[in-house]
């Protein structure tokens, strides 16, 4: 068998022998042709080194374009992105449900502890008459309205009992617009 | 008796050119066979010969005793598999995966890459007709059909891309 030369320059016949062999690894050759080759690789060493070498360049050659540059690699690139936009949007989804069901459930905990809720709301409405009034007479008198928000019941369709503050705060609105009206009265007319 | 005996190779010996042959030796056979597991089965049996006849085999020319043996095992396993003609037809990148160790498969991924630097700097009609055939695997016929270009033409290209890489390769490895 004679051997390949391993120089870097390639002599016209190691290029004949590595097209020859690309083509035949490749399965392009017609059976005869490659039946033929076969038969020069039974006495040829260097016919043998051309198809080990031509195998694996091809080989690593389809490694090289595959990974790089075949457009299904590309698109599964590009595909990654909106596989996760997909499943951000599953999980804000999921999480929105969740919080959907949380929200019910206390809800229909927070109806089973409806009669804790007209004290509750009866201290609050206390405690923002009692800022807004901004004395201590008149807390004294939230006292009782506490009092009578505590006892109120709301499913009484009975004519409501208008409590004695209201009765008061309304005669007292009263009588400083009369004032007002007095003390706004044009000097003029007061002269006539 | 005892003459044959002391010309047989040594466990040393057959280790020495399994490690300087078979990766050769493999592509070779996977080449032949167009079928990784069948060059594996190829090359196990080369290596099973050369222990028992070894002796007989010119130790200066091993290496063509060892590629003649190899040859002759890879036609003997594709006439048993019953599929030549289409073992003949398929091209050697569609073999299968061979089990390549961590070391083979570094050395893989260097190549690779290299041979990617390489493909980038080759003139487009050429990296065209490469991709074409080994990417998207269309015969030279059909690429010829396809861009309406002589078959010479398309085979040229394909030869000189050829040409070009191998002889960067060895430049590189040299």
């Amino acid at each position: 068998m004679n051997n390949q030369h391993n120089s870097p320059s390639m002599s016209a016949l190691d290029d004949e022998l590595n097209w020859f062999a690309f083509q035949y690894v490749s399965g392009e050759l017609p059976e005869a042709q490659s039946e033929a080759f076969e038969e020069v690789l039974a006495d040829d060493l260097a016919a043998c080194e051309a198809v080990a070498a031509m195998s694996e360049m091809a080989l690593q050659l389809n490694d090289a374009v595959t990974v790089e540059q075949s457009p299904v690699t590309r698109q599964s690139e590009f595909a990654r992105p909106a596989q996760t936009s997909i499943r951000s949007w599953i999980a804000v989804g999921s999480t929105m449900i969740a919080l959907g069901w949380l929200f019910m459930l206390l809800n229909s905990q927070d109806t089973n502890t409806q009669p804790n809720i007209g004290a509750t709301q009866a201290e609050d409405a206390a405690g923002l008459i009692a800022g807004w009034a901004g004395n201590d007479q008149e807390e004294a008198l939230t006292d009782e309205i506490l009092f009578d928000l505590e006892t109120f019941d709301l499913n009484d369709e009975s004519t409501p009992d208008i409590p004695g503050w209201m009765i008061v705060a309304v005669s007292l609105e009263n009588a400083e617009e009369a004032m007002g009206d007095i003390m706004h009265e044009p000097v003029e007319m007061k002269e006539n | 008796m005892t003459a044959e005996k002391s010309d047989r190779l040594t466990r040393e010996e057959l280790e020495a050119l399994y490690a300087e042959h078979s990766d050769e030796l493999r592509a070779f056979l996977r080449g032949v066979l167009r079928d990784a597991d069948l060059a594996a089965e190829a090359l196990q049996m080369t290596f099973v010969k050369l222990i028992e006849q070894g002796e007989t085999a010119n130790r200066t020319t091993f290496k063509g005793w060892l590629f003649k043996v190899a040859l002759n095992e890879a036609r003997g396993i594709r006439r048993r598999s019953r599929r030549e003609e289409k073992l003949l037809r398929q091209p050697v990148w569609q073999t299968g995966n061979e089990t390549l160790s961590l070391e083979e498969t570094l050395i893989r991924q260097e190549s690779v890459e290299q041979l990617r630097d390489l493909i980038q700097k080759l003139p487009p009609e050429q990296q065209t007709i490469l991709k074409l055939r080994l990417r998207d695997e269309i015969t030279f016929a059909t690429i010829a059909e396809q861009l309406e270009l002589p078959l010479g033409t398309v085979l040229t290209r394909m030869r000189a891309a050829l040409k070009t890489l191998t002889l960067q390769l060895r430049e590189r490895e040299s």
